[in-house]
């Protein structure tokens, strides 16, 4: 199509309509003049008939097959299907060539010989915006009639009530364990009874045989799906894709944990390079705290980790922390805020007239993983979230607090936030153009963006409700529920919703046809990237970097540094249910969650901050916000409560003020320092560290008061705050201090304690 | 690769691993172009941006319309420039030959967040990168040509500025109030005596644990603690001790916040701060709008306003400082049921005036009631690459985002030409 020609029929129709032609006018005019050379380019990538598929992950998928009935159905149905699909979409991409249009005006001069073209042009024009109407409907009406082509048949094999019946087909390589029933529920997304998690299994339950809990559990639990209803309606808006997922791991979890080791070590034996040796048991101790509990460990304990003899002491510090009773609360309320973060930033919802109702987030969030909900029914009750997030209203669902905030006008918001957190993938650039290192290109992206135009956030006071309404595109029917974008070049396109590698879903926008967040969620938490994500993300919290430099910028132009063991792990978390606390139990149990944080020279190949990492010793890094409030309300605290929940509104107000301070509002964990004055001089000198430094209490006023040796109240001190003993030359030079301070052995005190508590050594962990 | 001297080791990374990616052939590229415009590169600039939280008005105070039915009761009065601004703004009148009124400003956000952010940054917001303020970027520019400072490069007066974003925490906004004082600056009750032993006692662990090798993020701790207490016992911090000015000074400015506040920026820019930038909310006049005008905010605003300028160029200073005023947006043309104008971003003005820019125009024209820009339209891209020119900043610079992605400075802005001298 030659481009000298279209500016001069749009200068000639801006002139003649006084600005007022249609915008799509210049190109069905042109469509309709070129089309036999226009059909000769068009090219199915283009038209969104082929995608690559996602990475895959072939242990995953093996899993995930035992674990699902398949989201496309048995391999047979799948080509069925893959041949239904081509029809529609070229029929589609012959609606979408002819609504292309060239957004893109340049100003023209038009010289005076032009008009008598331009009559004629505006005769021609109208006869084809007339023809091309007529030919719309034409095309729209044999979409309808003919049934090889309706976008509804092409979830047939999903639809189809013998593949939602059939009993899962346990794939070869991972042997499924025995089912309580053999009928699949049908319906999505059960929420799990609160009580039935692996919550009961305690710390008593580990004995030598190392069994995940959850392997005994789980399936009872899945198949416990009395409030489901036995069948749904024909009608029903939502998709009929797969059930609640069955844990199908096979291994124990001292069998994924020698996979992590054996994977580690051999990429050092391939790299050569040595680990560190291991860290001592109280640092090792201070570390699980910090990344499962959010805060460090008191004195008590330590010394009660330390005094413990067995091998299985470790195993034990872990499942009592996970599943034991007396961490429950202070559990939910770390993980609550964490997640919190991941999902709407440290920011949101933290200051006064924010309509994010952030405390009922974290709180709902915290229970979900206490309660060992598994994380795909997490996603898709977030993804799926509709109702108010105001408490007190009948529809109240503190899940919308996730999309409320990102239901702007085109959702792109959601979209982009969606990739991030739940697939670990960047595509806001992919908004508008196509982009080397986005994992999705523009037509992929929008195609995921059709999925929430449904969805809407009506503001209230304070609040927000998430509501889903017909959608339909601009002057067009629901029934073609398509969106417009624009691509680098001007030419405005349309995507149905469709997810990367999947087909298409029917293309209605109506609610009463189709829900396009349920199809959405089915697709995320069924997606290789979801585990993948997950499992990056996880390692990242507790390994100090992820297998790919930014957690949620993976894709082919971020190879993982251990693929392997990231497909290995996905694999084996998607198999156990997508359960969190055992994926946190892995990484917590592993060697490399072992090493001292001390380098060697030796290591110069470990090079974690520009994603080559080898995991060699343990990365050093600053506590977040979270975890540092937590210790220093710890140390201030003069009676160790049962559990330690911060009172959330002044828990909130430093974190929101502090957060700021810290500048990183994902909640990503940093590996070097980069402080604002206002941080540092919030740590030395701030109301905070001044309550934690006080004479009259917590650990300062429990030492100054006890009748230990000044050499034990230095010793304990230490202990609380670096979760180690002085060595030989901080004795001696402090010793000097306390002992030419005599007279004022409070004060003195107080300042060993305030530079321990300022130290690198307190604010990383390490 | 030189590595500028201000970049930190953590950053200077980051622009590593975006190189080691694709980025090469832009970078390259802009170290080309970058040669050449070196000699555009001044010293010693400095910028104060006078924000107006809230969206100011501006076609009651720089671009008015007497006589149309959107125009307001105000009139216009001569200048000392080529251009009339509001009756109430008679002091600024007398000094307008200084400063320039882009009058064809269009811009999409007009909400008082994503306004706020646009404005301040030339990008919309995007849920996964944090983009740079204007001080910050400023900052992260001119630092390495002042190594004599020992206070931050960007100093937010009251508040109600835009963050570091991707360029790390190292160019964040340092928040002040009005009067000078700074948050957490002094350890409450705690004597120099004290502090020093604490040290002492802090160099100990600190030392030790760098010394067991336990990776980078020990020895940058190090690094910050060693700045901040710079900072607390630098002789520079008495820059910020505003109240220690003469009255009559003081009086000149207005004995308001936002008078004190520009008074500070006053102060801030003889100490060498490259960037200030001073507050003043209440513009969101849904109701009442003119008499809040005209009592309140207008002669506040021209007081505190006219003095700066007249102390800056009584000091020297004026051609070495740009001065920016502007919001996050403007007004409706049309009055509302409530004598208020609501948001509006499709026509408006800015001001700009000082160093490197041409004073006494107005830039571009409004249609006769206001509603449309009739000229070249101007964007808050635009006005960020008109003020890096005029402080002798590269257009060519290119950040690197957490992601790896190339980000130019004003996000690739037009710098508005007869605005520069």
């Amino acid at each position: 199509m030659t481009d000298r020609k279209e500016p001069l029929i749009d200068s000639l129709l801006d002139e003649l309509f006084q600005q007022k032609s249609p915008p799509d006018l210049t190109a069905r005019i042109l469509a309709q003049l070129h089309s036999p050379t226009d059909s000769a380019q068009v090219t199915p990538s283009q038209n969104g008939a082929a995608h690559p598929a996602p990475i895959s992950a072939p242990i995953y998928t093996a899993a995930l097959q035992a674990t699902h009935p398949p989201v496309d159905g048995p391999a047979s149905e799948i080509k069925a299907s893959e041949i239904d699909i081509t029809e529609p979409v070229a029929s589609r991409s012959e609606l979408a060539r002819r609504r292309t249009i060239w957004a893109r005006r340049r100003q023209w001069i038009i010289s005076g010989g032009m008009s008598i073209a331009l009559m004629a042009l505006v005769a021609f024009g109208a006869w084809v915006i007339r023809g091309n109407q007529l030919e719309q409907e034409r095309l729209a009406r044999e979409d309808a009639a003919n049934p090889l082509v309706t976008p509804a048949h092409v979830e047939s094999p999903i639809n189809d009530k013998k593949a939602n019946d059939d009993p899962v087909k346990p794939s070869q390589n991972v042997p499924s364990p025995p089912l309580a029933s053999n009928s699949q529920p049908p319906a999505v997304a059960p929420l799990m009874p609160a009580n039935t998690g692996p919550v009961n299994t305690g710390p008593a339950n580990t004995g030598p045989a190392n069994t995940g809990p959850a392997n005994t559990d789980k399936p009872q639990i899945a198949a416990n799906n009395t409030t489901q209803p036995s069948q749904p309606e024909a009608a029903d808006p939502r998709p009929q894709i797969i059930a609640e997922p069955i844990p199908t791991l096979a291994k124990n979890d001292a069998q994924v944990v020698t996979e992590i080791n054996d994977a580690l070590a051999a990429a050092w034996k391939d790299a050569g390079v040595k680990p560190t040796g291991d860290a001592t048991p109280e640092e090792w101790c201070r570390r699980v705290y910090l990344r499962l509990l959010g805060r460090i460990p008191s004195v008590e304990e330590i010394k009660h980790f330390a005094s413990q003899r067995g091998r299985d002491r470790d195993e034990k510090l872990v499942n009592e922390i996970l599943y034991g009773e007396q961490h429950r609360d202070e559990l939910a309320q770390y993980w609550g805020s964490r997640l919190a973060n991941t999902l709407i930033g440290r920011a949101a919802g933290m200051s006064d007239g924010s309509d994010v109702n952030r405390a009922a987030f974290e709180r709902y969030l915290g229970e979900s993983v206490t309660t060992g909900k598994s994380y795909d029914a997490l996603a898709r009750e977030l993804l799926t979230a509709a109702g108010s997030n105001q408490p007190s209203a009948a529809d109240y669902n503190p899940a919308v607090n996730f999309l409320g905030s990102l239901l702007d006008q085109d959702a792109t918001l959601a979209t982009a936030k969606t990739c991030q957190v739940f697939l670990g993938r960047q595509a806001q650039c992919s908004q508008c153009h196509n982009h080397p290192w986005d994992a999705f290109d523009q037509r992929q992206y929008w195609q995921l963006n059709a999925f929430f135009r449904q969805s809407h956030a009506e503001k209230g006071k304070e609040s927000f409700r998430v509501v889903d309404k017909d959608y339909a595109p601009p002057g067009d029917k629901p029934e073609e529920g398509f969106v417009y974008f624009e691509r680098n070049n001007g030419v405005v396109d349309v995507a149905y919703p469709q997810f990367p590698g999947a087909p298409p879903i029917p293309p209605s926008g109506r609610i009463s046809d189709v829900n396009r967040r349920d199809y959405l969620a089915q697709y995320v938490t069924h997606s290789d990237m979801f585990a993948e994500a997950t499992v990056n993300r996880m390692w990242q919290h507790f390994f100090g970097v992820g297998f790919t430099p930014l957690v949620d910028d993976m894709g082919k132009h971020n190879p993982p540094s251990h693929p392997e063991l990231l497909s290995q792990l996905s694999g084996d978390f998607a198999a156990s249910g997508f359960d969190l606390k055992r994926l946190m139990r892995w990484m917590a149990l592993s060697d490399a969650f072992q090493l001292s944080s001390q380098t060697s020279p030796d290591q110069v190949a470990d090079q974690p901050y520009v994603g080559r990492p080898l995991f060699t010793h343990y990365y050093s890094r600053q506590m977040e916000a979270e975890q540092l409030y937590q210790s220093l309300e710890m140390v201030a605290q003069s009676r160790r409560a049962p559990a330690l929940i911060a009172d959330p509104a002044a828990r909130h107000q430093w974190l929101g003020q502090f957060a700021r301070e810290m500048g990183d509002d994902e909640g990503s964990v940093e590996h070097a320092l980069e402080g604002s004055y206002a941080q540092s001089l919030e740590m030395m000198n701030g109301r905070l560290m001044e309550k934690a430094t006080r004479l009259d209490s917590g650990v300062l006023k429990s030492v100054i008061n006890s009748n230990m040796s000044p050499s034990e109240k230095i010793d304990h001190l230490f202990l609380a705050a670096l979760a180690r003993k002085p060595n030989g030359r901080e004795r001696k030079a402090i010793g000097q201090i306390l002992t030419a301070r005599q007279d004022e052995m409070p004060a003195a005190l107080q300042d060993v304690w305030w530079a321990l508590l300022n130290s690198n050594e307190f604010l990383l962990d390490h | 690769m030189s590595i500028p001297t201000g970049m930190s080791r953590r950053h200077f990374m980051k622009h590593m691993a975006g190189a080691s990616a694709m980025v090469a052939p832009a970078m390259m590229m802009g170290n080309a172009i970058r040669a050449n415009a070196a000699d555009l590169t001044s010293r010693g600039k400095s910028c104060i941006m006078l924000w107006m939280g809230g969206g100011p008005s501006t076609m009651d105070i720089w671009d008015l319309k007497p006589g149309a039915n959107t125009g307001g009761p105000f009139r216009p009065i001569s200048t000392s420039g080529d251009l009339q601004i509001c009756e109430h703004m008679p002091k600024t009148a007398k000094i307008m030959k200084n400063l320039s009124v882009v009058r064809s400003m269009s811009t999409r956000e007009a909400d008082h967040g994503r306004g706020r952010y646009y404005m301040h940054t030339g990008y919309v917001p995007n849920p996964n990168i944090e983009h740079p303020g204007y001080g910050s970027v400023v900052a992260h520019e001119l630092f390495d040509q002042r190594p004599y400072l020992e206070i931050p490069p960007f100093v937010s007066v009251g508040g109600g500025s835009v963050g570091p974003g991707f360029l790390g925490m190292s160019w964040a906004p340092f928040t002040v109030s009005s009067n000078g004082q700074v948050r957490n600056l002094k350890m409450a009750g705690m004597s120099e005596g004290t502090l020093g032993k604490r040290l002492e006692m802090l160099k100990l662990v600190e030392n030790g644990f760098i010394n067991q090798r336990r990776g980078p993020a020990a020895e940058d701790h190090a690094k910050i603690l060693n700045k901040t207490v710079n900072l607390m016992t630098s002789e520079q911090m008495k820059a910020f001790r505003v109240t220690e000015e003469p009255e009559a000074m003081k009086e000149m400015y207005g004995t308001n916040g936002f008078g004190q506040g520009c008074l500070l920026a006053r102060r801030l820019v003889e100490a060498g701060v490259p960037f200030i930038e001073v507050d003043l909310g209440g513009w969101d006049n849904h109701a009442n709008i003119f008499n809040t005008l005209a009592d309140n905010k207008l002669p506040v605003m021209d007081q505190a306003m006219s003095a700066l300028v007249t102390d800056l160029e009584q000091r020297g200073l004026l051609q070495d400082t740009t001065i920016v005023w502007m919001g996050e947006f403007s007004r409706t043309p049309r009055i509302n049921g409530n004598t208020g104008r609501d948001h509006w971003a499709r026509s408006w003005s800015t001001v700009v005036g000082g160093g490197g820019i041409n004073g006494g125009i107005a830039v571009g024209e409004t249609s006769a009631d206001g509603t449309r820009v009739e000229t070249e339209p101007y964007s808050a891209e635009d006005m960020m690459a008109t003020v890096c020119r005029a402080m002798g900043i590269s257009l060519e610079t290119t950040f690197t985002s957490k992601n790896g992605r190339p980000m130019k400075i004003a996000n690739g802005g037009k710098v508005i030409k007869e605005l520069i001298a």
